[in-house]
């Protein structure tokens, strides 16, 4: 389209818009790979933040509910493991992998660690009468702190290879025992046990 | 003209440069890292494959080319060996605690939380059946390829014909069974808790034997010994004679402890599955505290006292199995991740 001008600027000129044209598709491409990755860098695909160091309300979509009433609620972590659990009832144990039988049902809170274990709980009998707070090593209750409806408390650690401690009040009054290697080694009881 | 043929020329030469620097970021920008690097010196992974959630349990085909896997999370998975590559994957629908093969290779069985037993062709995830038991079991073994020993959580020893997919009660124990393991003649049924043996034709002869065996129980390929892992804490080797003997397998782990009389001690820790060598040379035991632990065996069965053990994972190692020919040993554990070792001849 070059008219009155001469051969060699006419070729010239037709090289100049060829070029231009190169130009504009070459500025569209990169414009749409700038956005491209520009978007998946905001997506978080190529470098997420790692959780912690995000602030809790990126983290979490929070709302205000006057009111909740559920069955069970379950709480997760970052890996999808279950950390928490309000219930009643509360699910079978799981330890190492495994979900067992639990003696009779109970209903309150219990608490997993980062590999799913059940490691202790809050909990009330479904079919007793009795509260007990737990904190388990695996596979077995270390300490537990129990009441029953009426006039029974007490509170025993142990290891399971034969140490323990146990404290407790019962109607006739208190005691207090220390056991080492299966046998006891201290019992300090109320000295004035009574029939209630 | 020159002039704004030169400007043009400029623009292209930048404009061509920044599409190539752009490709090069996005090919060369890491992702996440996929797996913790292995700690130990002496015992490297050769291949790790990390699930969605932990792995409850994993076993080698009978011909030790693929692995199966089963996760918390419900899938189903088998690799190939050594390269751990994914072959398939399928969901059971619920948490799984045992996956299990058929003597032949040709099916996984796998067992869940909601009380079915799904038969899986192994080589393409196809499911071939569902079972529905009274409970839930925790523990499966397969007789031969004809049928599969499902025990309950309840104590109900269920039998499954593998053919049909039909379960019928066999035999009811008084507790909960938590692992199993058939003898290499297939004729008894080990179980735990407690330990005990049965026949398995009839289930007679039910033979308290020493330990509780929740995390697993194996046979020596002689079944003179039976290898028991022990939530309480170490594992044990119970030997299968008349009178029942039993030797300790101690996992000793040194911890910090806090608290009013600080403290360091070595304790015991539970152990999680159990296995013997092919040969029987060597009884391997998946620890609680992430480590794999060996013993060399005797002729009888007895294990030397010194251990061999390398940190295989982060926290409580729920599987370990080897390969018939003895090269592969693999691992599994609740930090998702299913590692596989080449073991020194």
């Amino acid at each position: 389209m070059c008219v009155n001008l001469p051969q060699d600027q006419c070729v010239l000129h037709e090289r100049l818009r060829s070029l231009e044209a190169q130009v504009t598709r070459q500025q569209r491409l990169g414009l749409a790979l700038v956005v491209t990755v520009f978007a998946f860098a905001a997506s978080g695909f190529i470098r997420q933040p790692p959780a912690k160091a995000r602030p809790a309300a990126e983290r979490f979509a929070t709302a205000t509910i006057d009111s909740l009433v559920v069955r069970q609620l379950v709480v997760l972590d970052a890996s999808g493991v279950p950390r928490a659990m309000l219930g009643a009832p509360l699910p079978e144990p799981i330890m190492l992998g495994k979900r067992f039988r639990r003696r009779g049902a109970v209903s309150g809170l219990l608490l997993y660690d980062s590999e799913g274990n059940e490691r202790g709980g809050y909990v009330t009998g479904d079919s007793g009468r009795g509260a007990a707070l737990t904190l388990d090593e695996i596979n077995r209750a270390a300490v537990h702190l129990g009441v029953n409806e009426r006039g029974e408390m007490h509170l025993t650690l142990s290891n399971g290879q034969g140490h323990w401690s146990g404290l407790g009040i019962t109607p006739r009054g208190s005691y207090l025992q220390l056991g080492t290697s299966g046998k006891v080694v201290f019992d300090a009881t109320d000295s004035t046990r009574r029939t209630p | 003209m020159t002039r704004s043929y030169c400007r043009a020329e400029r623009a292209r030469g930048w404009m061509q440069a920044m599409v190539v620097s752009t490709i090069a970021v996005l090919v060369s920008t890491p992702l996440p890292a996929q797996s913790p690097p292995v700690r130990d010196s002496a015992y490297r992974a050769h291949a790790v494959h990390t699930h969605s959630s932990g792995i409850t349990s994993s076993r080698f085909s009978p011909n030790g080319q693929f692995v199966a896997t089963a996760t918390l999370r419900g899938d189903v998975c088998v690799f190939t060996v050594p390269a751990l590559t994914r072959r398939w994957c399928a969901s059971h629908g619920t948490e799984v605690y045992s996956v299990r093969w058929s003597a032949n290779g040709e099916t996984v069985a796998s067992s869940g939380g909601d009380a079915r037993v799904v038969q899986w062709s192994a080589a393409r995830g196809v499911r071939r059946s569902s079972t529905s038991l009274p409970h839930r079991a925790l523990t499966l073994a397969w007789s031969g390829d004809s049928m599969i020993v499902a025990p309950t959580v309840d104590g109900e020893v269920m039998f499954i014909a593998s053919q049909s997919g039909r379960a019928r009660v066999a035999w009811t124990l008084p507790k909960e069974v938590l692992a199993a393991a058939i003898s290499p003649d297939g004729q008894w049924l080990a179980t735990g808790v407690p330990v005990e043996q049965h026949r398995l034709r009839d289930g007679g002869l039910g033979r308290r034997l020493l330990g509780f065996g929740q995390g697993g129980i194996a046979y020596h390929p002689t079944r003179s010994v039976l290898g028991v892992a022990e939530w309480v804490a170490g594992a044990r080797l119970v030997t299968l004679g008349d009178s029942a003997q039993s030797v300790g397998l101690r996992l000793p782990t040194v911890q910090e402890f806090a608290g009013l009389r600080a403290d360091t001690a070595t304790v015991n820790m539970p152990s999680t599955d159990i296995t013997f060598t092919p040969s029987g040379s060597h009884v391997v035991v998946a620890g609680t505290d992430g480590g794999v632990w060996m013993w060399a065996l005797d002729s009888e069965g007895r294990a030397t006292p010194a251990a061999k053990t390398w940190p295989a994972h982060y926290g409580t190692v729920t599987a370990v199995d080897l390969s018939k020919d003895s090269r592969w040993l693999i691992s599994a554990g609740l930090d998702r991740q299913l590692k596989l070792w080449r073991m020194p001849q």
